[in-house]
């Protein structure tokens, strides 16, 4: 799910689409407008394979989670990992 | 008037004829053993060669014998409307021509100057000639021929034309000769002659009925009843093909038409399949929508901090903040959700409309393609319209054919009827002509037998021919039915020829004396030579000398009337003056 297997094509594992929403969040963006660019961006790129709005909200979990992401006053910006200390 | 009958070969006795009576006589020679019969002598042969002479057939032939056929015959005669006689040459090896001294054919010539010159005509040409002149027959005549009437005053042995009266031949159809009878004697041969198309039509008649009642041959014509039953299917599929034909429209581009309904089919079944999809996924977006309650997922933390070390390295989020994010992202997911939902909603309506287009669309299609055909596929159904209807016409000439062959018969029973009626109603009218007939005949009979016989010609129309009865009352014997031919023949031979419808001659072979009494021998030969005289005409008879002497001892004199040579039974006393051996039917 999250790596590309015999049943996940390799532009639609969450680790892909997560890359994908990066390359939206060139600027902060909204969370419609992520979610807009993203699908205009794959239909550009002819990704056919579907991409529902519950999976790309995966995919920001986790980037997120990876600590790639932010939401600062609910707008999603992007962060370098390095950047940003682990918690743990 | 036959003047002479000659040969090219020095051996044959030529025949010299004069008018009136011409006695040509056999001698018997005291050479001749018993078993010899004056036959050899060649008494039968002049009869034999002038009716060669005179456009016979030749197959059998005496002239087309072995011995015989490089020898040229020639007849001198007579010609009507000429002035110097006509010599008429014929030989067996090309028997298929005559050559005449002189063209009489009237056949306009190919040169100017053809006075003595040789003329050569094919035989059918010089039977044309023969009938036009000597018969005074022009055109067609169907039913008389001048072969059949020169049969009558030249009879022939080797034919059996002395076995009747009114045969020539042995198997001669009494039509046949009835219609030949009756032009000699000046009937309407035309209304008579209707008696032979009638037997004829008779015998097709029943050769038809034969094939038809053969098991085989029969299914070729059939019986009307089948044929009727036969006849009415067929016409019901004739009506049912033209019906169709008719109603048939032509639709232009059919195969094109055919290709967009077909496309048109696979695109409705492709929009189907996508609103199953369509229809699933949002299906799915309306549960996620109604799903509110988040479960609890404590048991994740401790689960996973076992394998601490693996998340540590990237995983840089506790799952609280990842909860909180998510919680915060999704947030306004309802509104993400029903935009979906819409969408999917709007796509699935709009191919609910699109599937409706062209569902008429393929409807409008299919009913064109139902009512329509291609052009291949009316000439198709024109094509098995003319042939099952030619079938049907078929099947009506057999059903007319079967028809009128079962009418025939009792057409034929009609007409022949009303044919009898027809010649019996001319007869009557034809008093003089009929009387004149009978009156002759009676008279030469009663010359022959004296006037205590009875003797008649009757003429009566009958149902298959007209019926022609020569008869002198008496005790049948071979001799008095010789004697009867002799009398007849000489009634036709002069009627013929005082009505112009015939040659000057008659020539009868020894053959008619043989049985009869001498006295009536004697008679007749005086009653000939006197006819002949009267009616300046030529009887011409071959006799032996022993029938000749009996006669003589009767008061006839018969020494002006001989003519040369004398034929006798040696072996160079005959006509051609060698033996040879006859083959075929013909005999010397």
């Amino acid at each position: 799910m999250i790596t590309p297997t015999k049943g996940l094509a390799p532009d639609r594992c969450l680790l892909a689409v997560g890359a994908q929403v990066l390359l939206q969040l060139d600027e902060p963006r909204t969370v419609s407008q992520a979610w807009s660019r993203l699908k205009s961006w794959r239909a550009d790129q002819a990704h056919t394979s579907p991409v529902s709005f519950e999976w790309f909200v995966l995919a920001l979990d986790i980037l997120f989670a990876m600590g790639a992401v932010e939401l600062d006053q609910d707008v999603l910006v992007a962060r370098s990992t390095d950047a940003a200390p682990s918690e743990r | 008037m036959l003047r002479r009958l000659s040969a090219d070969d020095a051996r044959f006795k030529t025949v010299d004829f004069s008018p009136g009576l011409n006695l040509l006589v056999a001698d018997t020679t005291s050479s001749s053993a018993e078993t010899d019969s004056r036959n050899s002598a060649g008494k039968s042969s002049v009869i034999e060669l002038v009716h060669f002479l005179l456009g016979a057939k030749s197959s059998g032939s005496l002239a087309t014998n072995r011995a015989l056929r490089h020898i040229t015959f020639s007849l001198t005669m007579d010609w009507p409307w000429q002035d110097d006689p006509l010599e008429v040459r014929r030989r067996g090896d090309s028997p298929k021509v005559v050559s005449l001294s002189r063209d009489v054919s009237g056949v306009s010539a190919d040169t100017l100057f053809t006075d003595d010159q040789d003329v050569e005509l094919s035989v059918e040409q010089w039977n044309r000639v023969i009938e036009r002149d000597l018969f005074g027959l022009d055109g067609d005549h169907p039913g008389v021929s001048g072969r059949a009437l020169l049969s009558f005053l030249i009879r022939r042995v080797s034919a059996h034309g002395f076995n009747e009266p009114t045969r020539t031949f042995s198997r001669q159809p009494a039509a046949e000769a009835s219609s030949n009878l009756a032009y000699l004697l000046g009937l309407d041969w035309q209304l008579v002659n209707g008696y032979r198309e009638l037997n004829a039509r008779k015998a097709t008649r029943d050769q038809l009925r034969k094939a038809v009642n053969d098991p085989v041959w029969g299914r070729i014509v059939g019986s009307t009843a089948d044929l009727r039953g036969q006849i009415t299917l067929a016409e019901a599929q004739v009506e049912r093909l033209r019906a169709q034909v008719a109603a048939f429209q032509v639709v232009p581009e059919y195969e094109r038409l055919k290709e967009r309904a077909d496309q048109v089919s696979r695109r409705i079944k492709q929009l189907a399949q996508d609103d199953v999809i369509d229809q699933h996924n949002l299906e799915e977006l309306q549960g996620a929508v109604t799903e509110t309650t988040d479960v609890e997922v404590s048991y994740l933390e401790p689960a996973y901090r076992e394998l601490g070390v693996i998340l540590n390295d990237q995983v840089r989020r506790r799952f609280d903040d990842v909860k909180a994010f998510h919680h915060s992202v999704i947030r306004n997911r309802r509104r993400f959700l029903e935009e979906e939902i819409q969408e999917l909603t709007d796509r699935l309506a709009a191919r609910r409309q699109q599937r409706a287009d062209l569902g008429e669309d393929q409807a409008r299609l299919l009913r064109e393609l139902a009512e329509g055909g291609a052009l291949e596929a009316l000439t198709a159904l024109q094509t098995a319209l003319g042939r099952e209807e030619a079938a049907l016409g078929a099947l009506r000439h057999r059903f007319d054919a079967a028809q009128a062959l079962e009418a025939s018969t009792r057409q034929i029973t009609a007409k022949s009827l009303e044919l009898q009626q027809a010649v019996d109603l001319d007869l009557q009218e034809r008093r003089q002509q009929t009387d004149e007939a009978i009156l002759l005949f009676s008279r030469y009979a009663q010359r022959l037998y004296g006037e205590g016989r009875e003797a008649y010609l009757a003429i009566e129309a009958g149902r298959t021919s007209l019926n022609i009865t020569p008869r002198i009352d008496a005790d049948d014997s071979r001799g008095i039915n010789n004697m009867v031919i002799f009398c007849f023949d000489l009634t036709l031979a002069v009627l013929a020829h005082r009505h112009e419808r015939g040659p000057d001659f008659l020539i009868h072979d020894s053959h008619l004396y043989d049985g009869v009494d001498e006295r009536q021998v004697a008679r007749a030969l005086a009653l000939a030579a006197e006819v002949t005289e009267e009616e300046h005409m030529q009887y011409i008879v071959t006799l032996n000398t022993d029938t000749l002497s009996t006669a003589a001892q009767r008061g006839f004199n018969p020494e002006p009337h001989i003519r040369s040579p004398r034929l006798t039974d040696d072996d160079e006393g005959g006509l051609f003056g060698f033996r040879f051996k006859a083959t075929g039917k013909a005999k010397a």
